[in-house]
């Protein structure tokens, strides 16, 4: 009697402790650890779209208090091009936007944004990805943003969607 | 001309010497980092951009002769703890650690408790 009663509580524990395993897992999955946002942006070194002559300034100083993104895009990078549309209204609504161009090569690049439309502010290299692992990032595309007192602030992994647009433009607009 | 030809054949063996050790460095390094395009990989199994972007920045970080730990602290400081396979030790992983322990004593429990009844 005794044995029973002890396999019985035994064979609960071992499912309630395995639900909430599975559960833990199936809601963490999503969610990478992003060491990054809380910290202050390092030095970031690129070109301006519109200047005429690429000459690579510190951006830094060039966006003082204002929010703005940083996104991490390739012309080989299919899931970019499904999220170019939500970069163009960020540039609609007057938000500057920081490509980090991810390993390729400024032809490609330059014929992915002809046909897309350029949505950003500034462009900067970064053909060994060593700027990517600077922010934090481990894929293309990311997006970050960033605040007034240059602090990330959120991480988009993956493309933007509707639901992350709206997210990002929430805090953007505050 | 003999001894400088002599020289070169010296110096060179030297040099292809002083980038293997670099490069089995680099294998040891990356071998404790966690790779976090293909979780359940290590960063040395990995062949992903990513994987080979952390690869090329330890060799780099090498040659300029940094130490482990800074290359170990710099990409903890970017992805957290989660890229290090060898988890710190700190308040919110002591369970963790202690975890072995815990299990251990309570299975000792059970023994003591089972001989007693024998």
């Amino acid at each position: 009697m005794m044995l029973k009663k002890k396999i019985v509580i035994l064979g609960i524990s071992t499912l309630v402790i395995s639900i909430v395993f599975v559960f833990v897992i199936l809601n963490d999955n999503k969610h990478l650890p992003s060491a990054t946002v809380g910290s202050t942006l390092d030095p970031i070194k690129g070109y301006i779209v519109d200047d005429i002559k690429k000459d690579k300034i510190l951006l830094n100083s060039k966006l003082n208090n204002e929010k703005f993104l940083i996104n991490i895009f390739s012309s080989w990078c299919a899931p970019c091009r499904d999220e170019h549309k939500y970069l163009l209204k960020f540039k609609n609504s007057n938000i500057k936007i920081i490509g980090i161009n991810y390993k390729d090569s400024k032809k490609n690049m330059s014929s992915f944004l002809n046909e897309l439309g350029n949505p950003y502010y500034a462009i900067v290299d970064d053909k060994d990805g060593y700027q990517s692992i600077k922010l934090g990032a481990f894929g293309v595309p990311e997006t970050f943003l960033i605040d007034k007192k240059k602090n990330i602030v959120l991480k988009q992994i993956g493309p933007i969607d509707d639901n992350i647009y709206f997210k990002f433009l929430e805090i953007l607009k505050k | 001309m003999k001894y400088i030809f002599f020289i070169i054949i010296c110096i060179i063996p030297l040099d292809l010497y002083a980038d293997q050790k670099i490069n089995t460095k680099v294998i040891e390094i990356s071998k404790n980092l966690r790779c976090l395009v293909c979780q359940g990989q290590s960063i040395n199994d990995s062949d992903s951009d990513f994987a080979l972007d952390v690869k090329k920045l330890i060799k780099k970080n090498l040659k300029e002769g940094k130490k482990d730990e800074e290359i170990y602290n710099y990409l903890k400081l970017k992805y957290g703890d989660w890229i290090l396979y060898k988890t710190p030790i700190n308040v919110s992983t002591i369970f963790i650690w202690m975890l072995p322990i815990i299990f251990i004593l309570i299975g000792l429990r059970f023994i003591v408790k089972r001989i007693r009844f024998e």
